[in-house]
């Protein structure tokens, strides 16, 4: 009976192992994906850059597009990858950026993003992810989504409104049209 | 020996951390007579290359003047310095083995410190630490920005610059304000649009030139400097085969309209916010 118990335990725990590994490479190419190789990432001018919470942008179709979308992303980490990006946007003034996010999603920053941001960004956050966060990113990860999906208090008005402004300026000073989508 | 074109090419050494191949990078130069070199803190390349001038400068009998060596102060310096850039120019000082460096410049323009740093290097030049101020990967708002702030002008700007990203507003600009331009990336590595491209191929044609020797001369003959890197010897001594022809205004034009805006060297990807 009681190996009987110790080989269910070992077999459960076997499975779970699996599962996590399993889970922590999938998500590991899920990062890696959100990656942007400078040097092999040839495709530069597009006409429009899609950054921020899941979007559905069959209706962009005829045109270059750059899409960065992630499951829950804030407004603010959206900005942050906007400031990474925005050199992708062709120069002269037709190109477009939609900043699709849900108005609860405020701040916060997953760590797919973080992993990927430039270091003086991950400097001046103090959010540098450590050999661990890189190696194993689904502690991080599920802990992250449990914590956006447990969001029930929306940012206020002025809170929101302040960052939105923000943004607008940023762009405007680099003649970039912006386009913030609530979902 | 032949004649000392150094002002007029310089050879970068971005990717070249490998001691053999950029001590024979820098053998080739000098048995052309090219003595200009660019370096960063991030290329690793400073030490290295302090260690081989030296060495080749004794070889050579080559004065320590007849040298150019650009050097660059990184982001995670400003940063981490808040602007008092000063010990990290002691540093590459050392470990170049000079006394002073003929231009430094700031590598990527991140706002934070960077007018306090771009101070300091004004301090710097007066010190005689440094022969000239320079920025790179700078759009005319931020000459603009920098120059009002601080009242420093540039000495000299460095830009990613090829026949696919011509910048016209810059070199314009630079012209006006009598600031030099220099160009990393002058070939555009070499991409498919370069290599493929119909209108170098007739110009090549025509001077009896390859597409990269065409392509420097338009770049010299637009006012620019070109800096550029390679691990291959015969291209260091086919990239300087440039000085016995110029390009005429029509062929410079043709190139001219081959711009397209194209960034290797991702501005915002590099320095975000930029």
């Amino acid at each position: 009976m009681d190996n009987m118990v110790v080989l269910l335990i070992s077999i459960i725990t076997l499975l779970l192992s699996l599962c996590i590994y399993i889970s922590n490479f999938r998500l590991k190419r899920k990062i890696d994906a959100y990656k942007f190789h400078l040097l092999d990432d040839e495709v530069r001018n597009y006409d429009i850059l899609v950054i921020g919470d899941e979007y559905n942008a069959d209706k962009l179709d005829n045109k270059l597009v750059y899409r960065n979308c992630l499951r829950y992303r804030s407004l603010y980490s959206s900005f942050l990858i906007l400031k990474e990006r925005f050199s992708l946007l062709r120069e002269d003034g037709k190109g477009i950026v939609y900043i699709p996010v849900k108005r609860k999603y405020l701040y916060g920053i997953s760590p797919i993003d973080y992993i990927n941001f430039h270091q003086i960004t991950c400097k001046r956050l103090r959010c540098n992810p450590g050999r661990i966060r890189k190696r194993i990113p689904i502690i991080s990860f599920v802990t992250w989504e449990i914590g956006q999906i447990l969001t029930f208090r929306k940012p206020s008005q002025s809170e929101w409104d302040k960052l939105v402004d923000e943004m607008h300026l940023f762009c405007n000073e680099r003649n970039i049209n912006i386009n913030i989508i609530e979902l | 020996m032949n004649v000392n074109h150094s002002s007029l090419i310089h050879i970068g050494t971005f990717q070249s951390a490998n001691e053999p191949s950029l001590r024979e990078v820098i053998n080739a130069s000098f048995e052309i007579g090219i003595y200009s070199f660019d370096t960063a803190p991030s290329y690793k390349t400073e030490s290295i290359l302090g260690q081989i001038l030296a060495e080749k400068c004794a070889q050579y009998k080559i004065e320590r003047s007849s040298l150019y060596i650009s050097d660059k102060l990184d982001d995670i310096q400003m940063e981490e310095s808040k602007g008092n850039i000063e010990p990290f120019v002691n540093i590459a000082l050392q470990e170049l083995r000079v006394d002073y460096i003929d231009t430094l410049f700031i590598h990527w323009p991140f706002e934070a410190y960077l007018f306090k740093s771009w101070e300091k290097l004004g301090e710097l030049k007066n010190k005689n630490k440094i022969k000239e101020i320079g920025l790179c990967n700078v759009r005319v708002r931020h000459l603009k920005k920098i120059i009002k702030e601080t009242g420093i002008k540039p000495d000299v700007i460095q830009i990613e610059r090829h026949p696919l990203r011509t910048c016209d507003e810059e070199l314009s600009y630079c012209r006006v304000n009598n600031i030099s331009v220099q160009a990393y990336s002058p070939l555009c590595r070499m991409s498919h649009k370069i290599t493929n491209n119909q209108i170098l191929k007739r110009i090549a044609c025509t001077y009896g030139k390859s597409i990269p020797q065409i392509i420097l001369r338009w770049h010299l003959d637009t006012g620019v400097v070109p800096v550029f890197t390679t691990h291959k010897i015969e291209r260091i001594k086919d990239n300087c085969d440039i000085f016995d022809f110029r390009l005429s205004d029509q062929d410079i034009k043709d190139i001219n309209s081959l711009n397209e805006n194209y960034k290797i060297f991702l501005e915002s990807y590099c320095c975000p916010g930029f």
